[in-house]
């Protein structure tokens, strides 16, 4: 399977489930390819993903845009890290 | 996004508030439902803000059930919801509805003539031209037949090479290319004479072929014979050519005013007074009947015609007046000044006498006279110009 998209150039979170993590400034995040919301308080978000766990930290945290497998978190955002499953 | 957003304002959407315990839970179970919320922000620990449209809204009512949270509406927005609010104003809906035809049936008539062009072309003539093929402000669009009013005018017009008409919205364009006139050909060959087709004193000749029946400094009237094409050669004899020549006539213009020293002069005292007219076509209302109060005035109006866009105009032309108050003063004047003012005010008058633009390249003689309180002034101008037209025999 990994061959043959290889082959065709198509982007990984197209054909597999890996997410894809789009930072644009300091105050938007883009994620793709998402699974759920652990937890979502102003400050704070853990978004589960297929591969491990998103933490991102900050201030007035907003879930602005929600679909089922994408999600943009605005809001002043300070550190963010990954907790991988392996 | 903002589509999306667009789009959910003309579906409808809620803005709700969550409260209870597991509040990511619902969120999450919302996800695997296929239901879209965005603008999600946290209150405190238990409860949050989310807007959801109106259809997704019906669906949430399970979800809240099962994961034990309460849910409320703060308030509905977009536009089902606004026409929901309106239902019962019947007479706002009659209006809209009104004016919306109005609109369009104001839109299948011509509101607007502009002409594009011909610099020399009176624009009055070219809208009666069309007048008369039936194309006029306020007639209907449908009926026009526009080939044959540019034929009509294209035969009655000599001046004009090439006419097009747009028309664009409620706005007729016409579009004009003026014609040269082409110069009245005459054969080399041919014999002629060259006659004089206006007055003056000579004051160039210049005889290419031909012989000089008059010299420079000679004045001579509109019909008289300036070159005759005959040629006299010592071995030749007399034989007759085809006259040419470059001849110059001074033409005079002049004008004289007297001014006196002291006079009365109109100053602006700042006072001004307001007034708005309105044109339906040809149907005006004043909103102030009577005329101004003030003794001497100046008055100024600008004309401007509605319209939307650039081309959509409409019959309704708004003029905004304005009086300005004057007031007489006593100002004497020196010599100098006095005889500047005149001076201008003469090159003016006889510029436009003449119908020329600036009076840069005309010779210009002054005559100035003082006496007593008065002064007169004298302004003339020299002119050459051509003439000279060739008369075949």
């Amino acid at each position: 399977m990994r061959k043959i998209n290889d082959i065709f150039d198509i982007p990984e979170e197209v054909w597999s489930k890996t997410p894809k993590i789009t930072i644009t400034g300091f105050e938007e995040i883009l994620i793709e390819n998402f699974k759920g919301i652990l937890e979502y308080e102003d400050f704070f978000a853990r978004i589960n993903t297929h591969i491990g766990v998103i933490n991102i930290n900050g201030f007035n945290l907003k879930l602005n845009q929600m679909t089922e497998d994408d999600i943009l978190v605005t809001g002043k955002i300070e550190n963010i890290d990954f907790e991988s499953k392996q | 996004m903002n589509i999306r957003n667009l789009y959910m304002y003309f579906t409808g959407f809620v803005n709700i508030t969550v409260e209870g315990f597991f509040t990511e839970r619902f969120i999450n179970s919302c996800f695997s439902n296929a239901i879209f919320l965005w603008d999600l922000q946290r209150e405190n620990s238990s409860f949050f803000r989310v807007k959801i449209s109106v259809k997704d809204f019906k669906k949430i009512k399970k979800i809240a059930r099962a994961t034990k949270c309460k849910v409320k509406i703060s308030n509905k927005k977009g536009l089902p919801i606004l026409i929901h609010k309106y239902r019962k104003r019947k007479i706002l809906a009659i209006a809209i509805l009104v004016i919306a035809i109005f609109i369009f049936v104001l839109t299948r008539f011509i509101w607007n003539i502009d002409i594009v062009g011909g610099n020399n072309i009176n624009e009055e003539e070219i809208k009666t031209l069309l007048a008369e093929s039936g194309i006029e402000i306020g007639k209907r669009k449908s009926e026009f037949n526009l080939d044959k009013a540019i034929n009509k005018i294209r035969m009655q017009r000599e001046d004009i090479s090439w006419i097009g008409i747009d028309i664009k919205g409620t706005n007729l364009i016409v579009n004009i290319n003026e014609a040269d006139k082409s110069p009245e050909v005459i054969d080399v060959n041919e014999v002629c004479n060259i006659v004089a087709d206006k007055d003056g004193e000579i004051s160039k000749l210049i005889v290419k072929q031909g012989t000089a029946r008059v010299a420079v400094g000679d004045k001579v009237k509109k019909g008289d014979l300036l070159v005759e094409g005959v040629m006299e050669g010592k071995y030749t004899g007399i034989r007759q050519v085809h006259a040419m020549a470059d001849i110059e006539v001074k033409k005079y213009a002049e004008k004289e005013e007297k001014q006196n020293l002291v006079q009365q002069i109109e100053t602006k005292t700042g006072n001004e007074e307001k007034n708005l007219e309105i044109k339906f076509h040809k149907f005006k209302i004043n909103f102030n009947k009577r005329l101004s109060k003030f003794e001497k005035y100046d008055t100024i109006k600008t004309t401007k015609k509605l319209k939307f866009f650039s081309n959509y105009y409409l019959p309704i032309e708004v003029s905004k007046i304005t009086y300005l108050e004057k007031n007489l003063e006593q100002k004497e004047y020196t010599v100098p000044e006095l005889t500047d003012k005149i001076k201008l005010e003469l090159e003016q008058k006889l510029n436009e006498e003449l119908g020329l633009e600036n009076a840069d390249n005309v010779e210009k003689n002054v005559e100035v006279n003082v006496e007593g309180q008065e002064v007169y002034v004298k302004l003339i101008y020299i002119m050459y110009e051509k003439i000279g037209t060739k008369e075949v025999l």
